[in-house]
């Protein structure tokens, strides 16, 4: 065997170990995905919308429209760990013109259907911008269910158009 | 050199799962919904109701009626002109018809920005006439309306009634 074919032959092995210890590290790491946050809009699909409202009657009289939408978070861990729950919002929703919406016209309520630990926010907070704490599991806690109420009072008069907006859900052992 | 690389490789194929499989998780739901656009014109007199009383009309003597105030409330953030168009022309019951220049009106600027397209007191036109136009970016203002009936020009005796529509278009 000349020189080439016997370092072609090294580098053959040296990729079938790459490829080996890859996969064995792709497989422990699922193995051991120890924090999982899921969500759920209930009665919905994939997004919290509070669909066709009005800010104002046909005849423009100041309109007081309400809508209510709920989310589902569920989270498991086997880590052993108290983890915190996180929701973030990049923005108050703004519409095609960049009108935006104020925070007080939509509050979240969090209450905990399964699991131990504390609520970190008070019922009917204004979805406000930014990272905010929601919830502290116990020490040990596998499995967690929250069910988040969204309230919107649409403000009277508000400009008309779609509002878009996003909310962040982040679970963080801690 | 190979055994290196193969070293440098190695780490890197160790450290990716670690970091995909960190103690967190994230999810993102996207957040909407929809405000219908509502634009609503409305005219009040002194009174009221949707009418001008434009009063008792001397020979020789200038009326002016009693002023019609314009409220727009919308939640629209398109611009808007307002028309003026006559329905049907001001006559008499006894056949009587308003003479040529016989009623003029004017419009004050709007209380939020908007602007009067009737500054000075001008002949009511037969058709459709601009009278107003909103700020540049719409919203709700008001503004107000006012009729001046000419006792200068020949009027034939009688109750006078006519009616006017304001339109609103937006751009």
């Amino acid at each position: 065997m000349d020189r080439c074919a016997l370092k072609s032959n090294k580098i053959n092995q040296i990729l079938a170990t790459l490829l080996l210890a890859g996969s064995f590290c792709l497989a422990w790491g699922k193995a051991d995905a120890a924090l999982d946050l899921q969500t759920m809009v209930v009665n919905g699909d994939s997004a919290v919308d509070f669909g066709n409202v009005k800010s104002l009657e046909e005849n423009g009289d100041p309109a007081h429209d309400s809508s209510v939408r709920q989310v589902r978070l569920v989270v498991t861990s086997d880590l052993g760990r108290p983890y915190t729950i996180r929701q973030n919002v990049d923005e108050e929703p703004v519409n095609e013109a960049g009108t935006q919406v104020p925070a007080e016209a939509i509050r979240f309520t969090v209450e905990v259907e399964d699991g131990q630990g504390l609520v970190r926010t008070s019922d009917h907070e204004p979805l406000t911008a930014g990272m905010q704490e929601i919830y502290v599991s116990d020490d040990n806690e596998p499995r967690t269910v929250l069910l988040i109420t969204y309230d919107f009072l649409v403000p009277a008069g508000q400009k008309a158009g779609r509002y878009h907006g996003m909310v962040t859900y982040r679970a963080d052992a801690v | 050199m190979l055994k290196r690389i193969l070293l440098f490789l190695m780490t890197v194929v160790m450290t990716l799962p670690l970091k995909l499989f960190a103690d967190a998780d994230t999810k993102t739901l996207p957040l909407t919904f929809y405000i219908q656009p509502v634009t609503a014109v409305r005219a009040e007199g002194a009174a009221g109701s949707a009418s001008v009383e434009l009063g008792r009309v001397l020979p020789g003597v200038d009326q002016q009626a009693e002023a019609l105030k314009v409220t727009i409330r919308t939640n629209s953030e398109q611009r808007y002109k307002i028309f003026h168009r006559y329905l049907s022309s001001i006559t008499s019951a006894g056949g009587g018809q308003m003479p040529e220049g016989g009623l003029r009106f004017m419009v004050s600027g709007g209380s939020a920005g908007g602007q009067s397209a009737v500054q000075s007191w001008t002949e009511v036109p037969e058709g459709r006439a601009e009278i107003f136009n909103s700020g540049d970016s719409g919203g709700a203002d008001s503004f107000t309306l006012n009729y001046l009936v000419s006792g200068k020009k020949p009027l034939e005796a009688g109750d006078y009634f006519g009616q006017v529509r304001l339109e609103i278009e937006q751009n």
